[in-house]
């Protein structure tokens, strides 16, 4: 713990002393970024864009991971959804979600819903393929357990299917929150003047470098905060998977 | 004698394109241990999970009481190789595990004293994946009887643990079976000396496909321990006999 704040004290402090030497248009540095953001904070304009990217965020990454873990439950509980799922599934998931922006605000237009569905299609699919390839994977050996004690259907969801499928689950999750972060600011950059990934074009339009590492920091740290949650949820929930008390 | 507790009658069992067993009658009776043993692929597990519901028969019958038995059934239950817990169950929960999913309580408190007698109490809030293999099996041993089916099925139920322990979970079990009144037992082995210091009847399984060769009683007195089991007079000729049968089942295969 003390070697990862160490981490940032040093990288921080490093960028200061660097930064002040280069010219304020190419490069900023964190004290200035501190101002800058108290700046925008007093203005209005941070506080309202954070909001703005954090609907869409949330909102996009809601619909996402619902969507992702019903469909990849149905898919790796039944073999026909699988296999008609397969190939466009890998289709989508290896085209950059990027390349389909345009035509997302195409059919969508330049406002919050077209955001939301880019956000939605990036934080989907990670989800969807892990669900899916953990309700695959509950152990062979266990099912024979639970039919050779007589174990209702609907009781093997609960016992068997979802506490073998979460830990597949929750990598999911791990993946959706990066990408759904890349997914907003894209989708911000490409489109209604709102958010986030606005702040940062329009600041560097305008060369105002200190006022565009804002935003980017707080992504950051938002990544880094959400990610650290969702550790902390894993360590609570897989307590059985911890192997480091093996005798 | 009346109707035994558990019968097959001209088994046949088919997986994929492959006969594995055929026409395999055999019975158990009211509180008799029969222990099936040969060489490995001869359909020992293929039997004990077909006994079990976990695989149908191609023809013939699986009969409870002269009820035939059409899959998995509560008054049964298994004793897995590979113990086969529930790694997110604490020993408690993997133990009540068969009650629960039965939908029945535990108000003779049968989880609690299982516990006790496999010496699982003080470890009853770890988690399989901290316990050694001998542990495991005691686990997955009591999760069986806790449901008190009447008929225990184990399927090589030492052989994935050590030596020492091996023996040890052995004469627990022998004990246990011992004291206990009205229970039937099935246990596949390739041991010969775990055959002969459990079963009352031990049945030889040749093949593919398999069949039975050999069915002879240990005539040696309960209760027994494994010490001396080697001693007592019967058991050279005995361990010689079953030793000939699973060997010839062996050449009969090649």
């Amino acid at each position: 713990m003390i070697l990862r704040w160490l981490s940032v004290v040093v990288i921080l402090l490093a960028w200061e002393v660097y930064g002040r030497s280069i010219n304020p248009i190419l490069l900023s540095y964190p004290s200035a970024i501190i101002e800058s953001s108290l700046d925008m904070v007093i203005d209005g304009s941070l506080p309202k864009a954070l909001r703005e990217s954090l609907v869409v965020l949330g909102t996009g990454f809601l619909i996402g991971c619902v969507a992702g873990v019903v469909i990849g439950v149905l898919a790796g509980r039944r073999r026909a959804l699988a296999a008609l799922l397969d190939w466009p599934l890998n289709a989508l998931y290896a085209t950059p979600a990027v390349a389909l922006i345009p035509v997302i605000v195409v059919w969508f237009g330049f406002g919050v819903t077209a955001k939301i569905v880019v956000v939605t299609l990036f934080v989907l699919f990670p989800v969807l393929i892990n669900t899916m390839r953990g309700v695959q994977e509950v152990p062979r050996d266990l099912i024979e357990v639970a039919r050779s004690f007589c174990s209702p259907e609907r009781r093997m969801w609960g016992d068997l299917v979802l506490p073998s499928a979460l830990p597949y689950i929750v990598t999911g999750l791990r993946l959706a929150i990066g990408r759904g972060l890349i997914g907003v600011i894209v989708a911000e950059f490409f489109t209604a003047f709102a958010g986030l990934g606005n702040l940062i074009v329009t600041n560097a339009n305008n060369f105002r470098t200190a006022r565009m590492f804002v935003p980017i920091v707080i992504i950051a740290v938002l990544g880094v905060a959400t990610t650290a949650l969702l550790e902390w949820l894993e360590r609570r929930l897989f307590r059985w998977r911890r192997m480091d008390e093996t005798p | 004698m009346g109707t035994p507790k558990l019968a097959l009658e001209d088994v046949s069992v088919v997986l994929g394109s492959k006969l594995i067993l055929r026409d395999i009658s055999l019975e158990v009776g009211e509180h008799e241990f029969v222990c099936v043993i040969g060489a490995s692929g001869g359909g020992k597990t293929t039997l004990l999970r077909t006994v079990g519901g976990l695989i149908p028969a191609e023809s013939g019958a699986v009969l409870l009481d002269g009820a035939p038995l059409p899959g998995p059934n509560p008054r049964l239950a298994m004793v897995f190789q590979h113990f086969s817990l529930f790694p997110w169950k604490s020993v408690r929960a993997n133990v009540a595990y068969g009650l629960r999913v039965q939908g029945r309580r535990d108000d003779a408190g049968a989880v609690d004293r299982l516990l006790g007698v496999m010496r699982l109490t003080e470890v009853a809030d770890h988690f399989p994946h901290q316990l050694s293999g001998g542990m495991r099996q005691r686990v997955g041993i009591a999760r069986a009887l806790a449901v008190d089916p009447e008929v225990l099925l184990l399927d090589e139920p030492f052989s994935a643990v050590d030596a020492i322990t091996r023996e040890q979970l052995q004469a627990e079990v022998l004990a246990l079976w011992e004291r206990d009144a009205a229970r039937s037992a099935v246990l596949v082995t390739h041991d010969i000396d775990e055959a002969i210091l459990m079963a009352d009847r031990v049945v030889v399984l040749s093949g593919p496909p398999g069949r039975i060769t050999l069915e002879v009683p240990v005539p040696i007195p309960r209760p027994r321990s494994p010490y001396a089991l080697r001693s007592h007079e019967d058991y050279p000729e005995l361990r010689a006999r079953l030793w000939e049968a699973v060997r010839a089942g062996l050449e009969g295969a090649a």
